[in-house]
């Protein structure tokens, strides 16, 4: 068996057990932990891709989860409907957000989409009429199917783990196949790939559509999640600790990000007990990433495993880019 | 009509106190291309400092300085410290600043607390003066004071000295600039040192305009966002108008659209990023 498939057998049981053997409150930080692995895994798509860091990732996830509290709450729209609009809203804003920032280089992006998130942030947080302002928009609830309460901390982690795991599995086709090898040819060196006859401007917009996406599948647990959608998750604290967590977890490789964010929820738990300094956490945490493993904590196992055993294929895909 | 008149002069003195904020930023982002994000930060760091030493010195001048001073420094110990250390790394750099802007709006938290902190001017300088067309506070008259003066000493600066002509040669092309023996890394530390300098300064004179408060890092580093990507990164002249733009949206969509103030003040940003992604002063690269 090769290890990759050790790996994913391993990664699957763990999922499968956690339920099992912990309370209800480790389950509802995996929930947690499942939605911003998929934010994580959003940001990452297009950072350990094409080297485009986004600020407005979490953005996407909440024009979803504003979708869902505004037609859902106030509009009583039956379930299955609004989650399929708040998936087409996500997708119509990443359409457009695309077009505005797909020519821009890695700094420019970074602002850009910053701005952008914080335009849509302000009018979330200005918009009372519709948004419910600071105070947001409580009462989404997810339905009942037969008597299965999805609402259910259990219930809801078998729907968000599912959903979130064959997500990851279809990146992991995505980074595998000729479009994921043609953003990294982009990331690497984009007028050869230009000069090679490759669209790279379609490219970059395809993909950041579809960070966009998932994004948005994010941003539908979210707010069913914590039952209340407000301006806060759109903010830049959001997207700077999904950021921190894909950067401390190794935006290139696959799972780097979904145990970016394990780590950093583990970390919060245990320090939230001596104190609430949490920005002051997510700044550190980001500074000593960026200056002493800028690669992540995935791929230094990925590195120490290389060195023990041959080298073999694995879930991972590095790069040989000099970025962080 | 009033009213008018009074939103003018408001979006006059935003335009002034966004310019003092941009200045420095577009001017070491353009040499660089190292985007300062704590620039908010530094902001509020001068701010609460600046406030603190006018409340125990009752001196204005003496607070001025100290703010600009205490970003000043916070300002050369990162470059030195952290932002040396990834040199180069365009991305890294950001995140890194990113980080730094995060620690010291959260450790400002921590001693200044979350209340909102205002400048305790003395009453001559709040007192209004006649403009002509209507009465407004002295204080906000001589903030736009400030910011043309600034504008006409950068811009002579600029033009007339060699170190002007350093700075301009090191934007135009960095490479060319280091060949012909410009010690760029010297001339950035110098201009990143002025623009942190500038974020202190206008974070004690801004406290006049808007209070300090939680999360207003963040708002400031947007508006210096909006600003200089408006006029183009690395244009004075881009600040400069960008700030106008931006001062007066900002002012006339607060006092007629109050529900979408926030969002119009990206508007112009995100109409200029389609027809004119360089800025309205910037060079295609």
């Amino acid at each position: 068996m090769k290890r990759e498939h050790l790996l994913i057998l391993f990664i699957v049981a763990a999922l499968v057990a956690w339920p099992l053997v912990m309370g209800n409150y480790a389950v509802s930080q995996a929930n947690r932990a499942m939605i911003y692995a998929l934010a994580a895994l959003s940001f990452s798509l297009l950072a350990g891709r094409l080297g485009w860091f986004s600020l407005c990732q979490t953005t996407f996830a909440g024009i979803s989860g504003y979708t869902i509290a505004i037609l859902g709450v106030r509009f009583g729209l039956p379930f299955p409907v609004v989650v399929l609009l708040a998936l087409l809203f996500t997708t119509l804003s990443a359409f457009i957000f695309g077009l505005l920032t797909v020519r821009s280089r890695k700094v420019s992006f970074l602002m850009l989409t910053l701005a952008l998130g914080q335009m849509v942030w302000a009018l979330s947080f200005q918009w009372v009429d519709v948004t419910g302002g600071y105070n947001g928009i409580a009462g989404g609830r997810m339905p009942v199917y037969g008597g299965v309460d999805l609402n259910d901390t259990r219930v809801f982690y078998v729907l968000v783990t599912t959903v979130t795991v064959a997500i990851f599995l279809a990146v992991w086709r995505l980074y595998g196949s000729p479009f994921g090898l043609l953003l990294l040819g982009i990331q690497e060196n984009e007028q050869r790939m230009r000069a090679l006859g490759h669209p790279v401007y379609l490219a970059r917009f395809t993909a950041f559509v579809l960070a966009g996406a998932i994004a948005g599948v994010a941003g539908v647990f979210l707010v069913y999640d914590m039952g209340i959608m407000s301006p806060s998750p759109l903010g830049l604290g959001h997207a700077v600790w999904v950021l921190t967590a894909a950067v401390l977890g190794g935006y290139r490789s696959l799972l780097g990000p979904a145990i970016g964010v394990a780590v950093l929820i583990a970390l919060e738990t245990l320090v939230s007990q001596y104190t609430d300094r949490h920005m002051m956490v997510i700044g550190l945490v980001l500074l000593l990433s960026i200056l002493l493993m800028p690669r992540g904590l995935a791929e230094m196992f990925e590195q120490h495993f290389k060195r023990k055993s041959k080298p073999q294929a694995s879930v991972t895909t590095t790069t040989r880019g000099e970025e962080p | 009509m009033n009213t008018f008149y009074f939103l003018t002069l408001n979006g006059l003195t935003m335009a002034a106190l966004l310019f003092i904020m941009a200045s420095g930023l577009t001017l070491a982002f353009g040499l660089m291309r190292v985007v300062n994000l704590a620039h908010g930060a530094f902001y509020l760091l001068g701010g609460y400092f600046g406030v603190q030493v006018i409340r125990e010195t009752g001196s204005l001048t003496l607070g001025i300085l100290a703010g600009g001073g205490i970003a000043l420094v916070g300002g050369l110990l990162m470059e030195r410290f952290l932002l040396q250390r990834v040199r180069g790394m365009d991305l890294s750099e950001a995140l890194l600043t990113i980080a730094v802007g995060l620690i010291i709006a959260d450790a400002l938290l921590v001693v200044y607390g979350g209340q909102p902190v205002s400048l305790p001017l003395p009453p001559e300088l709040r007192a209004p003066v006649d403009l002509g067309v209507m009465m407004y506070p002295y204080f906000r008259v001589l903030i736009m004071g400030f910011a043309v003066l600034l504008g006409i000493a950068l811009w002579l600066v600029m033009t007339y000295t060699r170190i002007g002509a350093a700075i301009r040669a090191g934007v135009d092309d960095r490479e060319t600039a280091m060949s012909q023996g410009i010690n760029v890394p010297l001339l950035f530390g110098g201009v990143f040192a002025v623009a942190s300098f500038l974020a202190g300064v206008a974070g004690v004179v801004g406290t006049s305009y808007m209070s300090l408060t939680q999360g207003l890092d963040v708002r400031v580093l947007m508006l210096s966002l909006v600003v200089i990507i408006i006029g183009g990164m690395g244009s004075l002249k881009g600040a400069a108008v960008g700030a106008l733009i931006t001062g007066m949206v900002s002012s006339f969509a607060t006092g007629y659209l109050p529900q979408f103030a926030l969002f119009f003040l990206f508007l112009p940003m995100t109409l200029i990023l389609v027809f004119r992604p360089q800025g309205l002063f910037g060079r295609t690269a």
